[in-house]
């Protein structure tokens, strides 16, 4: 139930007033609050279904009623029209009323009642509460509670809103808001006085009342003490204001009706409304909250002239609103009708009325409803509101008056205009045109048709925008604050993509409309500026929409300096500028947020100074108001920096004033004033490259008159840029800190190289080095630093083991100090990043091949991960959409569920974090997400020999998704057993981490962050140089007898002398010494001497000329050629299979060659696959992308052909050939692998054999090739084997004798 | 190669040869190359009746083109095997007419 219900004609004591029109009351128009309480049916987006209203009531008839209502009134022309539109709600909702109204205010109160039915906030509700007063009876006075709390719901909803646009600007503390929810039912309770005169209130300020509850006491309680202490806190004025003004409006309604002045709270509601009107502007919502209570107190004609003035300034304020024009023109007309009329709605003195009948004249009214509408009309939505009462008050003018020709021309014409503008219910518009024109005794039909087709584009116009006007009126219905803000920006973002050259008002109304409802909102102020200064259309006056922005949004600095600028250059007065700004400056909210925004201001305004002070007709004072000027907005600057920041801020970053300032001194031609500026910074920017490069550019400007030979200097000698040398100078001084010191040095030896003398160019070129020699121990410094934090990061996860990718390092080390031997001395320079040493090494030296030595993949930062990309992408499509960003070292794209994704690696970090901001473009059409690569890889060792992608996916699994696993080609080490495992984010991976050191089927797996940096030298006895290498022992050795001639070197932790199953050791052997001191002495003494009847060969062993294992064999466990073999018959044995296999089956018919395996596979997963088939022996040789296999009969060889053709493995379809076929094919070449090949690490091989199975059994002494070494030998090309022992026999052939077992040994170990 | 590799797998095990010219010869396979060619052991006639000049040869090599059929013994057929080869073989040969 509400009060409109209690309105509708048949309760209403003035019977006569006509029935509601219907397109007034179409259900659209309601409040937003009562219609989520009634559950109305949804509007539809036809502007013809709003002709039909919700309520069940017979419709009467649109044309017939005006005419009747006309003829009854006997006013003197201006109340007639007033019940002209009123709602007819459900008949259903309303209560049936037991008692007829009788209320004592029946009599006062007036009758016609205003078009309030056409507002859509509650607060217009409350207005209409207002002017019916007369029916306040018990039910009036029930439905009215009910009425407010739903506008209180409201409104405190928009307060809440307001403090959701304004917190994150103003840094409010957020305040506790007790639950409105409970309103209601506390409201509409009986007894209203059991809440009245509760406890007072501690505070100085009591704001008891028997108007409210104890809680909304408390909560203004508490919104007073907020305010006490931040009294800019916007929301908190709204709520206070909003809550005092409801307590009036219940008051006025309940508990002393007809009498406003009696409201307790009513000094402190005024007062609210003033400290309010002072900090903000008040805004559409708050300025109808007081007209309304202004309304309810104004008794006498002075005071309703103060209203009526009230009036007059908030449609100043807020020219755009309907709403205002709307109760505006309502009131003046209530105002008049109590005048002018026999019979009027209130009694006022005689006095009074005679005044009244001077002061409100029709002719107010007739000025009042004509700017409203000029104001509103491009208004799609609401300016029918005005309009129709507008229209209306000119037809019945023209009743009363009679019909004069002019007079009907006049409103023709406007009625013309009025359908000559979209808006919502224009259909409506045109049936009352067409009534106008059959009273008016003309043709309707002929009339409207022409109307119509005159008018086709217009409704074109409105139909355009019918769904975006729609989904606006739907959110603001459901009092969705952002789904309102949503649909309003879409609309206009729509409105400014399709303008056209006639939209512009539309587009500009639409502007209006939506900083009316969001009024705090600087956005979408400065889109409307934007869109205006664009348009530069003459019609809107820029400079007052920018008053009203920086009114509304004071705390934007952007919309001050449009301000500012725009007065600026419509060449205003000093004075109204310098207003502005102390406006500006003045009201202390800019620098309440961010002090950028006071920099703008200040940055504009001391723009205006300096241009003023140079203008050809400056005066001499204008230059001395804008030195002042710029000097003091300086200060205030840095006070208010200093007040904001503590004491030591150190000023502006981009120090843009001050730049205004040199600028400034410059002009006036005081260079020394400028200069002196510049020192002054120094000290606060001596850190900034582009500070050193400002200055710089500067002085050269200054310098610039010397530059060119021309007549003024001719004869004279060119000055060399001194100050500009000076400047850069002190710039090199800082090279220690400056944040980019390389471009400083550039700038510094080029500047040299132009315009110094030759003197300053040498000592730039010595400079030059030293500087880069600081920087690059600098960026070195920092680069540990960095380093140290991303290892203190990984939390101490470092590499115990002995992790293979420690052989890269070792590599480049040793490659460098190899290839620059002279270049030592450099150390330092030689460690540099590479980019480093690239940029910044000009020409002018000798390019160091040990800087580009030094170049690493540095996949961590040169990597991005791209998420959902397209279903069916291809790299090559990938490649394109990055070639702007730099090289593409490499894609790897994988599927998705529905997408794809890519892992792309560029060349440079500086080229990734570029593609990085592709993100945004999308890729072709669809959106993608880009991430960095850093921290997202796992580097994973030491996991079980046979596991493969999929047994790595699952260990890894339950820590995130895996994108993909990066196994290392074992092209030239086929010992490598370690992969990277790629996560789709950092914390995956970071998390995955807890795999490390844990137990994965017996083998304790290493699982680390991937960080190149992060590699550990190599230890163990040989790194450190612990073992000694022994070799041409006599087989006949035993262990105990070498390990007793070492012993008194020292301590010896371990022997390793490889025996043969006969007893018999292969010749060589390791002995491991606690220290190196002792290896080392163990070395000299024994080296030469003779021991047991040979000369013994003693060193320390190194593991640098070991070439890695390029093959890998692996003979069956269980293969009977094993078995035969048996200790002391061996050579016999192994001249017997050697025999027997060649004669019962050849060798070549039971082997069979696998080809197109992939080189990451290594032989354990080889292995696996292999076992079920039974084979003999295999070879794996990844640089031919395949493996030879050995099976015992050619049954067996036969099987595994046919199980294996075609087998997918890894992804891919095995091939089996022939032998010969596998030797030809090359290994895989990946675009952009650019791993060299490793240094040789010796692997110990003959050291203990633990590897079992997996290795092959050696044979001791020279000769005694192995059926299968030998048959290797043969198939593998021979150019190679023999290169491999030139090879050796070049770098063994120092040590003589030695080198037959030593290739020997090699050949078996293959 | 599917056939060949097949052959393979009958090694040691006894066939029976029947060529074209209506020679029937059963004996246990020793070899097969490339062309088919087979090398049986232990080799007689089905019947030796018919053709008493092969009573005396023990080891043949019979040239792949003159053989008409192979009679296998089943047992030492891997069915399984043996479909699964044929299949990657047609899908191979799909692929490749692609």
């Amino acid at each position: 139930m509400d009060i409109n219900s209690l309105l509708s004609p048949q309760d209403s004591p003035a019977r006569e007033t006509p029935p509601p029109h219907p397109a007034l009351a179409s259900p659209s128009l309601q409040s937003p609050g009562k219609r989520a309480m009634r559950q109305m049916p949804s509007r539809t987006t036809s502007g013809l279904s709003q002709q039909i209203t919700s309520s069940p009531q017979p419709q009467p008839h649109p044309h017939a009623h005006p005419q009747v209502a006309y003829q009854q009134i006997p006013s003197p022309g201006i109340a007639g029209f007033t019940n002209g539109a009123r709602t007819i709600h459900s008949a259903t909702s309303t209560p049936p009323l037991e008692r007829p109204m009788h209320s004592p205010h029946d009599a006062r109160m007036t009758p016609p009642h205003p078009l309030h039915r056409n507002t859509s906030t509650a607060s217009m509700d409350a207005l209409a509460v207002h002017f019916s007063l007369r029916e306040g009876s018990e039910n009036a006075s029930d439905s009215f509670k009910l009425d407010v709390v739903k506008a209180f719901c409201l409104l405190s909803r928009v307060a809440v809103a307001y403090r959701d646009v304004l917190a994150p600007q103003l840094h409010m503390t957020p305040l506790t808001t007790p639950s409105l929810q409970n309103i209601p039912r506390t409201i509409s309770g009986t007894s209203s006085t059991d809440i009245a005169m509760s406890e007072a209130s501690p505070r100085p300020r009591n704001f008891a009342s028997k108007a409210l509850e104890q809680q909304h006491i408390d909560y203004l309680v508490q919104l007073d003490k907020s305010l006490a202490e931040n009294p800019l806190d916007y929301y908190s004025h709204v709520s206070f204001v909003t809550t005092l003004h409801q307590g009036l409006q219940y008051h006025v309604s309940a508990i002393d009706p007809g009498n406003a002045r009696s409201y307790e709270l009513l000094p402190i509601l005024q007062d609210a409304y003033q400290k309010m009107a002072k900090k903000y502007p008040l805004g559409e919502v708050l300025w109808e909250y007081q007209l309304s209570d202004e309304m309810a107190l104004a008794t006498n004609i002075e005071e309703r002239m103060t209203v009526v003035e009230l009036f007059k300034q908030a449609t100043q304020e807020e020219p755009y609103s309907a709403k205002l024009w709307v109760s505006y023109g309502g009131y003046v007309d209530h105002l008049m009708a109590c005048s002018w009329e026999q019979n009027p709605p209130e009694q006022w003195s005689d006095e009074d009325k005679a005044i009244g009948r001077e002061l409100f004249t029709p002719q107010l009214l007739v000025d009042i409803w004509q700017q409203g509408a000029d104001k509103v009309k491009y208004n799609l939505q609401d300016s029918s509101m005005v309009w129709d009462r507008y229209l209306q008050f000119l037809r019945d003018d023209l009743e009363r008056g009679g019909l004069v020709p002019e007079k009907i021309a006049k409103v023709t014409a406007i009625f013309n205009e009025r359908l000559g503008q979209p808006h919502a219910t224009w259909a409506d518009t045109l049936s009352k045109y067409a009534s106008f024109v059959s009273r008016i005794g003309g043709n309707t039909e002929e009339a409207m048709e022409k109307a119509v087709q005159q008018n086709t584009h217009i409704k074109q116009q409105y139909a355009n925008r019918e769904e975006f006007e729609f989904k606006l009126l739907q959110a603001i219905q459901q009092g969705d604050q952002d789904a309102e803000y949503n649909a309003m920006t879409r609309y206009l973002k729509w409105e400014k993509k399709t303008m056209g050259v006639y939209s512009f008002p539309l587009v500009n109304a639409l502007f209006e409309r939506a900083t009316l409802r969001f009024p705090a909102n600087a956005t979408l102020w400065e889109d409307h500026v934007e869109f205006l200064i664009w348009q530069k259309d003459p019609s809107v006056d820029l400079l007052d929409v920018l008053e009203r922005a920086t009114k509304h949004c004071a705390w934007s600095g952007s919309l001050w300096s449009h301000r500012i600028l725009t007065l600026e250059a419509e060449q205003r007065g000093f004075d109204e500028i310098e207003g502005v700004k102390h406006t500006a400056t003045g009201t202390g909210l800019l620098e309440h947020t961010d002090l950028e925004e006071l920099i703008r201001v200040q940055i504009a305004w001391c723009g205006y100074l300096r241009r003023k002070a140079f203008d050809p007709h400056a005066s001499e004072d204008d230059a001395d108001i804008a030195e002042v000027g710029i000097r003091s907005a300086l200060e205030h600057v840095r006070e208010v920096g200093m007040k904001k920041y503590g004491r030591d801020w150190p000023g502006d970053p981009k120090y843009r004033l001050e730049r205004i300032h040199i600028k400034f001194w410059l002009q006036r031609g005081n260079v020394e004033e400028a200069r002196n500026i510049w020192n002054s910074l120094v000290k606060a920017q001596e850190d900034s490259y582009d500070f050193w490069y400002r200055y710089y550019i500067w002085e050269m400007v200054l310098w610039a008159n010397h530059a060119v030979r021309d007549k003024i200097n001719a004869g004279q000698q060119l000055l060399p840029p001194s100050g500009a040398t000076a400047v850069l100078e002190r710039g090199m001084q800082r090279l220690h800190t400056v944040d980019q010191p390389e471009p400083l040095i550039e700038m510094y030896v080029n500047h040299c190289e132009q315009h110094e003398t030759v003197l300053k160019v040498r000592s730039a070129q010595i400079e030059r080095r030293r500087s880069e020699r600081t920087v690059a121990i600098r960026r070195q410094r920092e680069a540990a630093a960095a380093a140290a934090i991303l290892a203190e990061e990984q939390q101490n996860h470092l590499a115990d083991g002995h992790g293979k990718r420690k052989r890269e390092d070792a590599q480049e080390e040793d490659s460098a100090a190899k290839k620059s031997k002279k270049l030592q001395v450099d150390e330092s320079l030689s460690a540099l990043p590479a980019s480093v040493s690239g940029e910044t090494r000009g020409t002018s030296e000798a390019p160091s091949d040990a800087g580009s030595a030094l170049q690493k993949r540095d996949r961590e930062h040169t990597t991005i991960i791209i998420q959902r990309l397209p279903q069916g992408t291809t790299q090559t499509q990938v490649r394109k959409f990055f070639t702007d960003a730099g090289k593409v070292r490499n894609v790897t794209m994988q599927p998705e569920k529905d997408s794809m994704v890519a892992i792309v690696e560029f060349e440079t970090p500086e080229e990734a974090d570029y593609a990085l901001t592709k993100e945004a473009k999308g890729f072709e059409g669809h959106d993608i997400n880009i991430k960095r690569g850093g921290n997202t890889t796992l580097y994973v060792a030491n996991y079980p020999p046979d596991a493969d992608e999929a047994y790595v996916r699952k260990l890894f699994s339950p820590y995130g998704e895996v994108l993909g696993v990066r196994f290392p080609s074992l092209k030239f080490d086929t010992h490598r057993r370690f992969c990277y495992v790629q996560f789709a984010n950092s914390d995956d991976a970071i998390s995955a981490t807890k795999l490390d050191g844990t137990q994965a089927d017996g083998f304790k797996l290493i699982a680390k962050i991937s960080n190149p940096n992060a590699k550990k030298q190599r230890d163990g006895a040989t790194a450190e140089g612990r073992e000694v290498y022994i070799w041409h022992l006599n087989f006949k050795c035993r262990k105990s007898e070498i390990q007793e001639a070492f012993e008194p070197f020292g301590k010896i932790e371990r022997v390793n002398i490889p025996t043969l199953k006969n007893g018999n050791n292969k010749g060589f052997g390791f002995i491991v010494y606690e220290s190196k001191e002792d290896a080392n002495a163990a070395v000299t003494e024994m080296n030469g001497k003779d021991f047991a009847s040979l000369e013994l060969h003693v060193e320390i062993a190194n593991d640098k000329d070991a070439k890695p294992k390029v093959k890998s064999v692996v003979e069956h466990a269980a293969s009977p050629a094993e078995r035969e073999a048996t200790p002391g018959e061996a050579v016999a044995a192994m001249d017997a299979d050697t025999t027997t296999a060649t004669k019962d089956e050849p060798r070549a018919e039971r082997t069979i060659a696998i080809l197109n395996v992939p080189d990451t596979v290594n032989d354990a997963r080889l292995k696996t696959l292999l076992e079920p088939y039974g084979y003999k022996k295999f070879t794996l040789m990844p640089q031919h992308g395949g493996a030879m296999i050995e099976f015992s009969s050619i049954e067996q060889a036969g099987k595994a052909e046919f199980a294996l053709q075609g087998k997918d493995f890894e992804g891919r379809k095995l091939r089996i050939g022939r032998g010969y076929e596998l030797l030809k094919q090359k290994g895989e070449w990946k675009a952009s692998n650019s791993f060299v090949q490793p240094t040789r690490v010796n692997r110990p091989t003959a050291r203990g054999g633990a590897r079992g199975g997996l290795r092959g059994r050696g044979k001791p002494g020279l000769g005694h090739r192995s059926a299968a070494a030998r048959h290797a030998a043969a198939e593998s090309n021979g150019d190679d084997a023999k290169s491999n022992d030139d090879f050796r026999t070049m770098l063994l052939g120092k040590k003589g004798a030695g080198e037959g077992e030593k290739s020997a040994e090699d050949k078996m170990e293959r | 190669m599917l056939f060949f590799s097949f052959f393979k797998t009958l090694v040691d095990h006894e066939i029976t040869v029947e060529l074209k010219n209506e020679v029937c010869i059963r004996g246990t396979l020793k070899s097969v190359d490339q062309y088919l060619n087979i090398k049986l052991d232990n080799a007689e006639a089905v019947d030796e009746m018919r053709w008493p000049h092969l009573c005396s040869t023990r080891d043949m090599f019979i040239r792949g083109s003159v053989v008409r059929y192979v009679h296998l013994p089943s047992a030492a057929v891997d069915t399984a095997l043996l479909e699964d080869a044929t299949r990657r073989e047609a899908e191979a040969a799909k692929n490749k007419a692609k």
